[in-house]
């Protein structure tokens, strides 16, 4: 399953990031951040060929030996990163891709109480509940 | 829920979202506005009952309800009511032994739907506008049709409404032996 | 349906409360007030509605996107008329804007109009922001109950 969720804000700072227990932490942080130079690119890719499907799933990012890294833009720019283990190869593209879904169905939510600052960092206990079930699988 | 009716952008569910999110605009400047939580729950339930007041006439063209003839008929028209204008059907019950007292229950309640309220305002009653709003569309009823009846609401307003996922707790009483009339 | 009858009622509640607060608002406050609800909830309300849409290729596929979709879900018609100077403005046309219909028509309630405007501005400003797109709104009644929103981009 996943080793590492995180949500990245418009201007790309973290609003929430979510490490497996006894995984590299840094590594992973550091990791997710790299994912945001891909997210860009792939992002103005597309734009320059018309006619392209513009999904909001953007598929693999990069893999290392270690991990694989998948990421995910919305129209308001934020930015979704799941980073799996690259030795699990039961994960299937359609999985993570519902996985990043779920992930922005939960988002809208936070963004929907009327007492979020929108891009300050997320706090909310339903989106924590919702992240421990995503990532364990449920 | 399964992840399909989780996503659809069904016109029905987004136009309850809209009111949704509207009112969360509205509770959020009420904040702003005034100092105290118990001026912001009172400003609430006024609006409630402006909003009651138009909703009624609304109502009454729309659905044609037809006339109570007691407070059951009534509970039955609140409950008719949130479902036409809330998309939600409330359970109706703990009826006093006289028959004059009964609660509003909502099991989910749209107005919540994202709602986590920050530490600072848990005295916050947030959706006291339904607390609001009861009043005048059960009052009108009554007095329309039985206008001698003098009949007083008494309204709890709504109990922990987020915590314990959104009970709305409304209560009504009505000086008896005015029915017989 | 009785659903959007709840979206117009809330938003009169919010008219009339910024116009009639206990503190005797000033005009340009009270409109500020709206404006600001308006933002809030466009900002969220975009945030729900573009989840099942492909990402927009520019700023005119988003203009489009909100006297489109958004309209149609909010006041339940599209804009009827668009037109741009390419330059980053935008004027939308409404010719029947939903919360100026309930409005008698006649000079002497135009005046009231701006009120049942300034939150919809925000509305649109909040569903842009959150779209990237930074920029003033501002509307205009010139006959009940036509009226046009004017988009000005800021770049920069």
């Amino acid at each position: 399953m996943a080793v590492c969720v995180s949500v990245i804000g418009k201007e790309n700072s973290p609003l929430y990031i979510w490490v497996g227990n006894g995984k590299e932490e840094l590594h992973l942080h550091y990791l997710a951040h790299t994912a945001l130079d891909v997210i860009q690119e792939k992002v103005s890719a597309v734009n320059k060929t018309p006619g392209d499907t513009r999904e909001l799933y953007l598929g693999l990012l990069y893999a290392s030996e270690e991990y694989k890294v998948f990421g995910y833009t919305t129209n308001t720019r934020i930015k979704f990163v799941i980073i799996t283990d690259a030795a699990n190869t039961t994960l299937r593209d359609n999985e993570i891709r519902m996985m990043f879904r779920r992930l922005h169905n939960m988002y809208t939510n936070v963004v929907c109480n009327p007492f979020y600052v929108p891009g300050e960092q997320i706090t909310s206990r339903e989106f924590d509940k919702g992240v421990g079930a995503l990532v364990a699988g449920n | 829920m399964s992840r399909q009716s989780m996503r659809s952008n069904d016109p029905k569910k987004v136009s309850g979202e809209l009111f949704t999110l509207t009112y969360g605009s509205l509770v959020a400047q009420l904040l702003k506005d005034y100092e105290n939580v118990d001026d912001v729950n009172r400003q609430l339930e006024r609006m409630g009952y402006n909003i009651g007041m138009r909703l009624i006439e609304d109502f009454l063209a729309r659905a044609n309800p037809g006339r109570c003839y007691d407070l059951r008929d009534t509970a039955d028209k609140i409950q008719q009511a949130f479902k036409l204008y809330l998309g939600v059907s409330p359970s109706i019950g703990s009826w006093s032994p006289g028959g004059d007292e009964f609660s509003v229950v909502l099991e989910t309640n749209p107005l919540a739907e994202f709602v986590e309220l920050p530490d600072h305002c848990l005295s916050l009653r947030y959706s006291n506008i339904l607390a609001g709003v009861i009043p005048p569309i059960s009052h009108l009823r009554i007095l329309a049709h039985l206008p001698r009846e003098r009949w007083k609401s008494l309204l709890t307003g709504l109990r922990k409404d987020i915590e314990c996922s959104s009970i709305v707790y409304s209560h009504l009483e009505v000086e008896k032996g005015m029915f017989n009339e | 349906m009785a659903e959007e009858a709840m979206f117009d009622f809330i938003h009169m509640e919010a008219v009339s409360y910024v116009f009639q607060g206990g503190e005797k608002l000033a005009e340009d406050e009270a409109v500020s007030k709206l404006e600001h609800m308006g933002f809030a909830t466009g900002y969220r309300l975009v945030e729900r509605l573009t989840r099942e849409s492909g990402r927009y290729k520019d700023e005119l596929d988003i203009m489009k996107y909100i006297c489109k979709d958004l309209w149609v879900t909010v006041y339940k018609k599209q804009i009827d008329n668009l037109r741009t100077n390419h330059q980053g403005v935008y004027v939308l046309h409404d010719n029947r804007f939903r919360f100026l219909s309930h409005m008698a028509t006649g000079k002497q309630y135009l005046q009231y109009a701006p009120r049942y405007l300034a939150f919809t501005c925000g509305l649109v400003r909040g569903c842009l922001a959150n779209l990237g797109v930074t920029c003033v709104v501002t509307a205009e009644v010139t006959q009940l109950p036509a009226c046009k929103f004017q988009i000005q981009v800021q770049r920069g």
